[in-house]
């Protein structure tokens, strides 16, 4: 079980990164999702050691995050960055060969190559193995970067946008991946793609402006959405105070807006959301809140100048 | 362990590299071949044999600008830089520090390059040993490699990756570099120099460019003028035992200087390396800000190159960076400031000479014991001399000229001596003084390490003296127009080079003649002022005791070389103030009782070459001067090209003559060793005799030189030397002519040019005046008269003139005291038939110059040839007139070469007037 405990990060110049965040996840799949400057990266950079907190607690299987302990932490985490690009001039088989030496993987040189000539059939590399790294198509880079990660036996794995830029079938092919090793240890993706999360993610996690908005299963996402969501009719257009979630197309082939309302609108039908459009909905009301207190912010300063 | 791996997987990565392919085949192949193709074009050329140090320089000289490519090429190598951001989170999560990881790369890509260099010297060793060239000397490509080499490598490694690093770039690296250079010379120009008041070089040619050119040049110049020795003596570097010290000395500022520079900036580069995503908030622009193009591209700038801030042990690898850039410049400026300590100490003493005035020629050491140890840390010798004054006056003070670099004591029995020194002079002032007829021992003890400061002070009339050429530069307002005095250049008398000590480095020696700055002799041109060298040598006996360290070799000026254990015992007749010890870590080639020879160590064979033409031409002596004292005891010892392994090639060896001869004791030039004939042995030899004749009588002290190059010069002819076998005319070029109208006998206007060539010439004009015999009675009977007086240069003209029964009165003036110089050519030459059937030939022999000369005039027929010694005074001619039976059809002027005069170089040597054509 990994547990973060009221983490905030606020670099140097002032800016929160993360507000507090209270996190703990176990086997299986969470999908963390924000929009981007959300601050995945910095809770994923905490996470795997890479950037300390500036307050919070940080819980590796009863592991706390002191120095003495970061060895052996390291050793858990299995990590594939969001830009993950292997070293030039190094075949597929080599990269991971270097990786092993990097992560001085106490195994014998023997027990090393079955290994990675396992994963690489894992990843399904096999025919690749011997091909400039390099040259591999996108698909291909992420998931030598996925078996890198895993190449040391990680307890739990950390995966950044990983399907971002990939073609539909290098997506699930990728996805499908994931959904296995989550049967095994704890993953973490983190990804602005709502559709992996769907279908991947028994359990979600929405993070925006460095705080939590949410975290528990899709549906409930979805449960919670139910009864905001109404489809204007083709050919209207949303008042200028409404909250414009998605566009759906109607019966008629035309693009209609979906917009927020607590109440019922005339003319308007109420929708079912998915889990992009509930997704969405939390996401546009923590944005329109957030812009209103930052209104309220600036008219107090103004009252406080007399202005 | 960790290393191990990253060098090997440094390997793997370089080795796909295309680029590092060819590098590397530039950094094998152009080392390990070019030695060969050198050789291979040389070799038909090139009378001389190669050593193993030749072998090695090409190696040395050929690898360095191919390291600085690899280099670059190996740094530029990083793909972590551009396309790899991404890269560190892996590494950091894998425990590895992004410091760690690039400093730890680095160093892999060091460990490569270092063992690609060193490649090529093991090559070049192994085909050595299979040509069965020995080298004894491991420390000769070692200490190359080390210093010249590696840091080479090293250096532009952590700068290249650091740089590229910063730049991302690696054309931004290069305009860093090129920018850089710039700004470190401004900054040295306008800030350093101004605060110092001096100047300071950093000498970083030898880093790359400047070595490609220079070693570019002079394979073009090889290719094109392969026998010219200027250019293939490059090739001919010095296999003088190798003074790793000395090259340590030489090279160790600049490397350290661009090694810790290099460190520094390595250890910097780590603060733009990136893990994680920047802690900068970012610009908000409006769309409509007339600047938002600008500000966002500062923004991108600002998120590029910001630091990362994690920072770890890079730190104490910059502060080892700084630390010795910092230490390196400190040595540099401690150079600079001995180096100008020393030249300001000298300039003084030769400016201030009324304080030292010298010895009274009356006042001189009888005997003279020397005794003491040499090593290449010091010299500590005790010397003790038994001083008589023959003088009027009473004496309270003694000059002597001693080595700057030695500390000396005095003692002198029954007398309180004070001493103070300059620079090379010392002065011994006693109480009470020396009264006339009285004599007294004086004992002085030597120590520390003698030698020489070779101040750089190029750019300043080369010929001229110190002081002119010092004062010209401190009288330079501005430090950029000054010289860089930290390039000044000790040289020790003793170190693995080789040993060359002179009586002023042993012991102090009595100056007789004055120290005052004098005005350099008008032919050379440039005004200026020298300290004139010692002019009076007399001879003492000399008893010498010394101990050289096991192993080593030395031999003096009178004939002793050192037993197995090092030690020199000599007892002889010598000027003391010519007394010299030359040796050094050579083996010895021969050794019975007529010559000893010492080579250095792989010479030996070619040394025993000169030594059996050198033995032919002493059997040959007896002949040449009937009753000449027999020569035995030579020794010969082998000298270095060049004392600067920093150029080992450099061409001071080539300029120098191929043998130094002192009394007993010859060098020879490594040059004219490995030469693959025999040298001049009978010109080696008739200067040997030439010292011999003259130990048979004192001479005047001021004519003492004057008799060694007339009798070396004399000797030369009698042995039948074939470079002044023909020596009765003069030849040159017009630009010499001046120098060749200087007297010969004056010792202000001495030119070496004028006794190489208008000496012998002169002697040759003289033995066809008087004859061979007369001329042999005449000098016979100089020698033969007892020392007391000594002889004069006026009474052996006066015993010749007697002998040959004619006066040279007329030659005396306009040749030894005078500046004639006749220049000779046939007119009007015209044959015409007579009328009783015959042919006459007349014509003149105009003589356009100065001073009064007989010579030959010969004219040719079919089957008659008439000879006619024609005498023209100056600017005059004198008609000569032949009668011949047939048709003549040449008139020829000297053809035997007997007459003195000028012939313009190029010229036909022999002067003929061909008549056929007229006929």
């Amino acid at each position: 079980m990994l547990k973060l405990t009221n983490i905030t990060k606020t670099y140097s110049d002032g800016t929160r990164a993360l507000s507090p965040v209270d996190l703990s996840f176990g086997r299986g799949l969470l999908g963390l999702l924000g929009p981007n400057g959300a601050g995945k990266t910095t809770l994923l950079s905490i996470l795997t050691l890479a950037q300390e907190p500036s307050t919070g607690e940080r819980l590796y299987f009863e592991l706390d995050d002191r120095a003495r302990h970061r060895p052996k932490i390291r050793s858990m985490i299995g990590y594939l960055p969001q830009e993950f690009v292997p070293l030039s001039n190094v075949t597929g088989y080599e990269y991971l060969e270097i990786c092993a030496g990097w992560r001085r993987i106490p195994i014998s040189r023997r027990a090393l190559k079955r290994r990675i000539w396992a994963l690489l059939e894992a990843v399904e590399l096999t025919d690749a193995a011997h091909r400039e790294a390099a040259r591999y198509s996108g698909g291909m880079i992420r998931r030598l970067g996925l078996a890198q990660a895993i190449l040391h036996s990680p307890k739990f794995l950390v995966v950044d946008e990983p399907t971002a830029g990939l073609d539909p079938e290098e997506r699930i092919r990728f996805r499908n991946l994931i959904t296995d090793l989550a049967d095994e240890i704890p993953v973490l993706l983190s990804t602005h793609i709502v559709e992996d999360i769907e279908a991947t993610c028994p359990r979600l996690a929405i993070l925006a402006r460095g705080s939590l908005l949410f975290d528990g299963a899709p549906s409930e996402l979805m449960h919670r959405a139910e009864g905001y969501l109404w489809q204007l009719p083709a050919g209207s257009a949303p008042e200028p105070e409404m909250v414009t979630v998605a566009r759906r197309v109607s019966a008629s082939g035309k693009s209609v807006p979906v917009v927020y309302s607590d109440s019922s609108l005339p003319g308007a039908t109420e929708v079912s959301p998915n889990l992009e459009e509930a997704c969405s909905l939390f996401l546009a009301l923590e944005a329109s809140q957030s812009l209103a207190d930052e209104q309220d912010e600036q008219d107090e300063q103004e009252e406080g100048q007399g202005v | 362990m960790l290393l191990l791996r990253a060098i090997r997987f440094e390997a793997l990565l370089q080795f796909r590299s295309l680029r590092f392919r060819f590098g590397a085949l530039l950094c094998l192949a152009l080392p390990i071949l070019t030695p060969y193709g050198v050789l291979f074009l040389l070799q038909p050329h090139v009378p001389h044999t190669f050593g193993p140090s030749s072998y090695i320089t090409i190696v040395v000289d050929s690898l360095r600008f191919p390291t600085f490519i690899l280099a670059l090429v190996i740094a530029g190598n990083r793909t972590d830089i551009a396309g790899g951001r991404e890269m560190w989170s892996v590494l950091s999560s894998a425990g590895i520090s992004n410091t760690g990881y690039f400093l730890r790369r680095c160093l892999a890509q060091i460990v490569l390059l270092t063992c690609l260099t060193a490649i090529p010297f093991i090559s070049v060793m192994g085909v050595l040993a299979a040509a069965g060239i020995r080298l004894d000397d491991p420390w000769r490509p070692l200490a190359s490699w080390l210093l010249l080499i590696l840091p080479v490598g090293c250096g532009f490694i952590l700068l290249w990756s650091a740089l590229v690093q910063i730049t991302g770039t690696e054309l931004g690296s290069l305009m860093i570099l090129a920018f850089g250079r710039g700004a470190a010379t401004y900054f040295l120009e306008k800030v350093v120099q101004p605060l110092l008041g001096s100047k300071i070089v950093l000498h970083l040619e030898w880093l790359g460019f400047q070595n490609l050119q220079y070693f570019l040049v002079r394979m073009i110049n090889l290719i094109r003028w392969p026998e010219d020795r200027f250019f293939y003596g490059d090739y001919l570097a010095t296999d003088v035992p190798f003074s790793v010290a000395q090259l340590a000395r030489l090279v160790l500022p600049s490397v350290a200087v661009f090694m810790g520079f290099s460190l520094a900036v390595a250890s910097f580069a780590p603060f733009f390396l990136r893990r994680t995503r920047r802690d900068l908030r970012p610009l908000v622009v409006s769309e409509n800000h007339p600047l938002r193009n600008m500000i966002r591209y500062v923004h991108q700038l600002r998120q590029r190159y910001s630091p990362d801030g994690a920072l770890s042990w890079e730190r104490f690898v910059g502060l080892a960076g700084i630390t010795c850039f910092a230490a390196a410049i400190g040595y540099v400026e401690h150079k600079r400031v001995e180096a100008a300590g020393y030249a300001e100490q000298r300039y003084h003493a030769e400016m201030q000479t009324e304080d030292f005035p010298p010895t009274p020629s009356t006042t001189r050491f009888v005997d003279w014991r020397v005794e003491g140890d040499l090593a290449p840390s010091g010299i500590r010798i005790t010397s003790t001399g038994l001083l008589k004054h023959d003088g009027d006056e009473a004496l309270d003070f003694l000059a002597f000229s001693l080595n700057p670099f030695v500390r000396v004591s005095v003692q002198i029995e029954g007398r309180r001596t004070e001493v103070e020194r300059r620079w090379d002079r010392m002065r011994v002032s006693l109480d009470p003084a020396l009264e006339p007829g009285e004599e007294l021992t004086a004992v002085f003890e030597v120590s520390g390490l003698p030698g020489q400061m070779e101040f750089d002070l190029h750019g300043w009339r080369v010929n001229d003296s110190f002081a002119t050429r010092y004062e010209a530069m401190i009288e330079k307002a501005y430090p950029s127009a000054r010289n860089d005095l930290s390039q000044s250049q000790w040289e020790p008398a003793i170190s693995r080079s080789g040993i060359d000590l002179d009586s002023m480095d042993l012991t102090p020696v009595l100056r007789y003649g004055t120290w005052q700055l004098s005005p350099k002799p008008v032919y050379q041109g440039d005004p200026g002022y020298e300290v004139p060298e010692p002019s009076a040598f007399p001879l003492l006996d000399l008893s010498v005791d010394l101990r050289a360290p096991d192993g080593w070799f030395i031999g003096d000026i009178c004939g002793n070389a050192a037993d197995r254990n090092g030690r020199l015992i000599a007892n002889c007749r010598s000027s003391l103030s010519r007394y010299r010890i030359r040796g050094g870590l050579h083996r010895i080639a021969q050794a019975d009782d007529q010559v000893v020879a010492a080579a250095f160590p792989g010479h030996e064979p070619l040394m025993l070459r000169h030594v059996e033409s050198l033995q032919s031409a002493i059997e040959l002596s007896g002949e040449a001067w009937p009753g000449a004292p027999a020569i035995e005891r030579l020794v010969v010892v082998e000298s270095s090209l060049s004392d600067n392994p920093w150029f080992p090639t450099g061409r001071g060896g080539w300029r120098a003559s191929q043998f130094q001869i002192d009394g007993r004791l010859i060098a020879f030039n490594e040059s004219a060793v490995s030469l693959d004939r025999p040298m001049q042995s009978e010109q080696i030899v008739g200067a040997v005799m030439a010292r011999e004749l003259l130990r048979r009588r004192d001479l005047e002290p001021s004519e003492s030189w004057a008799f060694r190059n007339l009798f070396s010069a004399l000797m030369s002819r009698r042995m039948g030397s074939s470079q002044v076998r023909n020596g009765a005319t003069l030849t040159g070029n017009p630009n010499e002519e001046g120098q060749a109208r200087y007297p010969v006998l004056n010792l202000e206007h001495y030119v070496p040019f004028v006794f190489e060539q208008k000496v012998p010439a002169l002697w040759t004009y003289l033995e066809s005046l008087v004859g061979a015999d007369n001329l042999y009675a005449g000098v016979e009977d100089f020698l033969s008269r007892p020392s007391d007086p000594p002889g004069t240069l006026a009474e052996l003209f006066n015993d010749i003139e007697r002998r040959g029964g004619l006066s040279l009165q007329i030659f005396e003036d306009s040749y030894l005291r005078g500046h004639a110089l006749p220049k000779l050519r046939l007119e009007d030459v015209q044959s015409r038939s007579q009328p009783n059937g015959r042919w006459r030939l007349t014509g003149k022999l105009r003589n356009t110059a100065t001073g009064e000369v007989t010579c030959p005039v010969v004219a040719k027929a079919e089957g008659q040839v008439i000879r006619e010694v024609v005498t023209v005074t100056t600017e005059s001619a004198t008609e000569f007139a032949f009668d011949f039976n047939f048709p003549p059809h040449t008139v020829q002027l000297d053809p035997e070469d007997t007459c003195f005069r000028w012939v313009t170089r190029g010229r036909m040597r022999v002067e003929r007037v061909s008549l056929l054509a007229g006929r």
